[in-house]
């Protein structure tokens, strides 16, 4: 047995031992010595800022890579942020939003409003889709008018209605046909908007990307396969969509014969599906991914570096109290919940990702009133940090109830929520001796069925605004909103206030109407204490410090229409 | 022999029927629906059941999804690629899966054959210790921890290969998924190795080669090496069923667009017929593989058809 | 070797009587071979004396004591608790004087946090105490090992032990349920179950009864069609012994060591499936803590503050570890013919 074995278990004791060593130095590196694995973790930190300049290989193509992978090319039936992203690519609406959010004419070159608000006019811009047809008023017509098809069952129809869109509801109900829409081609490049009820948001909506027209013979010549690849889709946006990876990468190519073409914007955008960040990251540092999202820890970690950015979302989470559980139903025990949950820190030192405490249930910079300020700033900060009130309220709650109580919190398993459920857990029981508080952790879309059911006591959730106006938030509390009113608040002082607004004698009054909201708002949260609001999320990213021109819009799509590499 | 191999299969396939019958159940008995996001109002979720046809009965929909797929449809997609058909969205997926697996198989096979031959060839001495420990620890380290110090030191710190999946790259970006793969294969095979081969080197007939005066190489590579490796071929099942297992956090790890992360997002986004699929289709291949593995036995040892017949 | 012991012992008595020790004139004086085999042969010596010249399972047993001890103390000794949030004391480095400095890239974190109190393994992304978190997750794991051997004995056998003994139409039935079960990968059984049912302890249990017996059933239902021709077992009927009284009374225990070796290998996978679960955020649920939850979260931050994955993954691989070399070595033990599976 001498002759033979000797090179072969020499070669297998050298391959052994290599492998040990990668795996031993690494699965302690831990240990957090003054040594031990300080070399390869600085090397992070300082490669960092060195390889991300470095990374312009191709400056004419940029890398972003996504935690979520798209869903659609089809844009109403679309539901997610990032698929709306990608659509925004390829597609365009009437309007388009300035870095501010401001609306600028893209495929209308200008439009009129009627005196009373009730009648948009669109005049079109000479674009033509990417197969050289041009784009006509009857493609947004027919757009639209799938759009609020029952058949199509899209989940986005409501926003029609949103907008007051004449027999949007009724269209979507199936009570009338699509041809009584409010909306009409007065000729090819002209495009009537009829209302209801005037809307101050329309122009900004415009941008969405349920909103984009759709080329009906192109459209039904695809049978079942329109939008499922590149080949089954024509663009009307400043890129064509030339690649379609499912589950890895979305390639996006400029379009030379776009009528409103931005000669700095990057010539090839590529999203990137990555779900682990910590790998899209290492990517980022080795120079192959320009812009990257950050999660908990890694933000404290890369706070600072160049390239770290910082930007607000409209997503504000917020706990709906379920008001039909009894114990519930006492308002010591929601005002003592309300007083517990320390916000302040829950935005700095749990979630560091840029987040910010929330001062009411509507979020920061979502809108701007009639007198040009922010919505916050004229309601002011309404939530409130208080544990000797919350001691109060809950002993008093106590008393009422008759002994201590036990509440259960269920929020979705993603890393962020668990954190922040864990931290109110744990203010709850510390600022409300003698509570108990249990966890109750679900994947989102149960999470969300359970509570859309009342199957929960108190729950995490967020609410992403669908347009720049604190009704779309408002709306959601309303008793007679089955869907979205989880907690089941009903108040008569609350829905008036709110129906005026929207609907009544103030919906024309920009003034009232906004005052009318700031009341609501008061009721529902620092009244009635029905619903919680937690913080307003914040996105943490690295992004090559060559890339520009990302505006990111916390009431609206993130556009990357014009990004540009050095 | 034919009429066991017969017997097999349709019994095989009975289960196949089966197993999808349960998969419908669960998924059907799970809670929440593919259409559930916080805008969704009841009336659009009403119209989405009717357009999908969700809003009939269990059986009804049963039977309908088994007639389609036994003309190969298997539904289309409700969230991940809405709208796209099934069969047309796994089987990229499926095919990249496949071949990052049967390389991490072989790699597996391979290595855990030479560990373990040069531990039983050395038995009792320090190489047989290192062989055990490192077998030990492949399958004591989880995979995925393993999967990302790979990627932390060799694709980092090295940058001997790329981290990512990269479709414009393939070859090179499989390598250190494979690597991670390996892992327990190699652990296994190397265990089993050892042991089967220790037992066939102390056996009579050995003996009786050695008496022989046979040279050693040849003692080894044609007659107990040859003997070791029937038995190893029942463990290929359960390696196989754990390459599958690991794929899905490897995929996770290294963004690599296969079956496995197919399955897991299908499954966070309840997007039935996606899941029902991935998981048929993981039902079918491990079913096949051990019909395949069994019949192979049957053929190499004839022992175990005479063991089969009586039991 | 066991085999001679053996042999030794059943021919012991006819050497006594129809040899004299005089007959043997090559034994030495001092050997008493026929004595010293006589007075040592008890079973569990036997197994005993066997298990204890194997180092590696003495190794494992050793580790699996101290790892038990640790998890029924550990949380004690720390002087916190499990789920005490000290947000300001979040993601420390480990600090032990004169073993680990509580510092990271350079920078002494407690210093610079102003923190004056030491935890020896780091604290999380919520600042809770590592090393209370690390014993108190081994004590979920261990729970999960133990239902596990549980499962694996009562469901395993009994189900491998009917199918067996009674063969034809049962046998076949038992065996296509099982296989159906066995179809279906564990991983999406697993996976489908944790959607199911509400996460947590109970239903991580529920998912290892449903899956984990079969390959245990296997082998019971292949000992039992070895045992089930043999002449006791027909002595046994023919008294008039019911069935369920000859297989758990007469098979069982004959084919219960055996069993209870394949029960110990069992025992890591189990480990691994709850790990697996909270890999995949379908486990226990938090501010519970098991070496899986405990490795995910650390997980998601490997590359920023890898020590708090080490702690976890070091005493998951040790436990898993010294499983096996346990396993190895009784194997060994009670059965050195027995092929490792």
């Amino acid at each position: 047995m001498i002759d033979f074995k000797k090179p072969l278990s020499f070669a297998l004791a050298a391959a052994m031992l290599a492998g040990c060593g990668t795996s031993t130095s690494a699965g302690t590196p831990a240990a957090g010595t003054d040594t031990g694995s300080a070399p390869a973790a600085e090397n992070a930190g300082t490669t960092d800022a060195a390889a991300a300049p470095a990374a312009s290989a191709n400056s004419s193509e940029v890398v972003v890579a996504f935690d979520a992978d798209l869903n659609t090319m089809d844009h109403h039936i679309a539901t997610d942020g990032n698929s709306f992203i990608m659509q925004s690519m390829c597609y365009s609406g009437l309007t388009s939003l300035d870095a501010a959010g401001s609306p600028l004419p893209e495929l209308a070159k200008s439009w009129d409003v009627s005196e009373d608000g009730l009648v948009y006019t669109f005049h079109l811009a000479d674009a033509t889709w990417s197969n050289g047809t041009p784009v006509t008023a009857k493609d947004f017509v027919y757009g639209w008018q799938r759009l609020d098809a029952p058949e199509t069952a899209s989940e986005y129809a409501f926003i029609l209605d949103t907008i007051h869109c004449v027999n949007a509801a009724e269209v979507n109900a199936g009570e009338k046909p699509v041809e009584e829409l409010g909306v009409k081609a007065i000729d090819d490049k002209t495009l009537e908007v009829t209302l209801t009820l005037p809307c101050d948001f329309l122009l900004g909506l415009m941008s969405f990307p349920s909103f984009f027209p759709l080329n009906q013979e192109f459209y039904e010549a695809q049978g079942d396969q329109f939008a499922l690849s590149p080949d089954n889709m024509i663009y009307c946006g400043p890129y064509n969509m030339t690649g379609w990876e499912q589950g890895n990468s979305y390639t996006f190519t400029k379009r030379a014969d776009y009528f409103n073409l931005d000669p700095e914007a990057a010539e090839t955008v590529v999203f990137r599906f990555q779900q682990d960040t910590q790998s899209a990251l290492l990517e980022y540092q080795s120079g192959n991914i320009d812009v990257v999202k950050l999660q908990g820890e890694q933000v404290d970690q890369y706070a600072g570096e160049p390239g770290f950015t910082n930007r607000l979302t409209g997503y504000l989470w917020y706990i709906p109290v379920n008001m039909t559980v009894d114990k519930l139903q006492n308002l010591n025990l929601r005002k003592a919940i309300h007083y517990a949950i320390d916000r302040e820190t829950i935005a700095k030192d749990v979630l560091m990702d840029g987040s910010i405490a929330a001062e009411g249930e509507i979020p920061v910079a979502l809108a701007t009133g009639p007198d040009g300020k922010d919505y916050r700033e004229s309601a002011g900060k309404i939530t409130e940090y208080d544990p000797a009130k919350a001691k109060e309220f809950y002993d008093a709650a106590v008393k009422e109830l008759g002994g201590d109580v036990t509440l259960e919190l269920m929020f979705e398993d993603s890393e962020a929520s668990k954190a922040v459920a864990e931290y109110i857990q744990a203010k709850l029981k510390e600022n409300c001796p003698g509570m108990e508080v249990t966890l109750n952790s679900k994947p989102k879309k149960e999470r969300l069925e359970l509570m859309k059911s009342q199957k929960y006591e108190l729950g995490l959730t967020r609410w992403g605004p669908d347009y720049a106006d604190p009704q779309t938030y408002m709306d959601l509390f309303l008793s007679t909103n089955v869907s979205n009113n989880q907690g089941r608040y009903n108040s008569a002082k609350y829905d008036e206030l709110v129906l005026k607004a929207t609907q009544g004698e103030d919906a024309a009054d920009s003034a009232k109407r906004w005052a009318d909201f700031v009341e609501a708002e008061k009721v529902l949260v620092a009244e009635d204490f029905a619903v919680i609001p937690v913080y307003q999320n914040g996105g943490a990213m690295m992004i090559n410090p060559n890339v520009s021109n990302i505006n990111f819009h916390s009431a609206a799509v993130d556009d990357y229409r014009h990004i540009y590499k050095k | 022999m034919s009429k066991y191999i017969t017997k097999r299969v349709l019994i095989s396939l009975a289960t196949l029927l089966v197993i999808l019958f349960v998969l419908f159940l669960m998924l059907d008995k799970m809670p929440g629906s593919p259409f559930n996001d916080e805008k969704l109002t009841e009336t659009q979720k009403a119209l989405l059941y009717a357009k999908y046809g969700l809003d009939q009965p269990f059986f009804v929909r049963f039977f309908k999804y088994l007639g389609a797929v036994l003309r190969g449809d298997l539904g289309v997609s409700y969230v991940l690629n809405k709208n796209k058909a099934v069969s047309d969205l796994i089987s990229a997926p499926l095919l990249l899966s496949i071949r990052i697996g049967a390389r991490a198989m072989l790699l597996g096979s391979v290595l855990g054959l030479l560990l373990g031959i040069a531990a039983a060839l050395n038995h009792n001495t320090w190489i047989d210790t290192l062989c055990s420990f490192i077998s030990i620890v492949g399958v004591s380290v989880p995979s995925y921890v393993f999967a990302l110090l790979l990627a932390y030191y060799i694709g980092f710190v090295l940058k001997l290969t790329p981290i990512l999946y990269n479709s414009k790259n393939v070859s090179a970006s499989i390598i250190l998924p494979t690597i991670a793969l390996a892992m327990f294969p190699t652990a296994n095979v190397s265990r089993f190795t050892r042991s089967e081969m220790i037992d066939v080197l102390n056996s009579e007939y050995i003996l009786l080669v050695e008496a022989k005066g046979v040279r050693q190489t040849s003692l080894i590579l044609r007659h107990a090496l040859r003997n070791t490796l029937i038995p190893i071929i029942t463990i290929m099942g359960p390696i196989l069923v754990n390459l599958l297992t690991g794929s899905m956090v490897v995929e996770k790890v290294f963004g690599i667009p296969g079956i496995g992360m197919l399955m897991v997002q299908a499954i966070q986004n309840n997007d039935y017929n996606v899941v029902i699929a991935c998981a048929f289709v993981y039902s079918a291949m491990y079913i096949a593989m051990m019909l395949i593995v069994d019949i192979l036995y049957g053929i190499i040892d004839p022992r175990i058809r005479v063991a089969k017949g009586s039991a | 070797m066991i085999m001679s012991d053996v042999m030794l012992e059943k021919h012991a008595p006819v050497l006594d009587d129809d040899h004299s020790p005089e007959d043997f004139v090559f034994v030495q004086e001092g050997e008493k071979l026929v004595d010293r085999t006589y007075k040592a042969t008890s079973y569990w010596r036997d197994v005993w004396s066997h298990f204890s010249k194997n180092r590696g399972a003495l190794i494992g047993f050793v580790i699996i004591l101290i790892i038990v001890i640790m998890a029924i103390i550990g949380p004690m000794i720390s002087g916190r608790a499990y789920d005490t949030i000290i947000i300001e004391h979040k993601n420390l480095p480990p600090k032990i004087p004169g073993i680990f400095g509580g510092v990271e890239r350079g920078i002494d974190v407690y210093a610079s946090k102003g923190v004056n109190v030491n935890y020896w393994f780091g604290t999380d992304y919520n600042g809770r105490d590592m090393f209370t978190r690390v014993w108190q997750g081994t004590r979920i794991s261990l729970l999960v090992a133990l239902v596990a051997v549980v499962i694996d004995i009562v469901i395993g056998m009994s189900y491998g032990l009917i199918s067996g003994y009674f063969g034809g139409r049962v046998d076949m039935i038992m065996q296509r349920i099982a296989e159906i079960l066995n179809g279906i990968p564990t991983l999406v059984v697993v996976t489908l179950l944790g959607m199911v049912l509400p996460s947590g302890i109970i239903s991580i249990i529920f998912a290892l009864m449903i899956t984990g017996w079969i390959g245990m059933s296997r082998i019971a239902r292949a000992e039992v069609l070895k045992l089930k021709e043999s002449e006791y077992i027909l002595a046994s009927k023919t008294l008039g012994a019911r069935d369920f009284a000859i297989i758990f009374k007469d098979i069982m225990p004959n084919i219960f060591g055996q069993l209870v070796i394949m029960a110990m290998f069992s025992i890591p996978n189990a480990i691994f499936t709850e790990a697996f679960l909270s890999f995949v955020g379908l486990g226990i649920q938090p501010p519970e803590a098991s070496l899986g939850s405990l490795i995910s979260d650390g997980y998601k931050s490997l590359t920023i503050h890898p020590y708090q994955i080490a702690f976890p993954v070091i005493v998951l691989a040790l436990l898993m570890l010294s499983f096996n070399l346990f396993a190895d070595g009784l194997r060994d033990a009670f059965d050195p013919n027995m092929k490792q599976m």
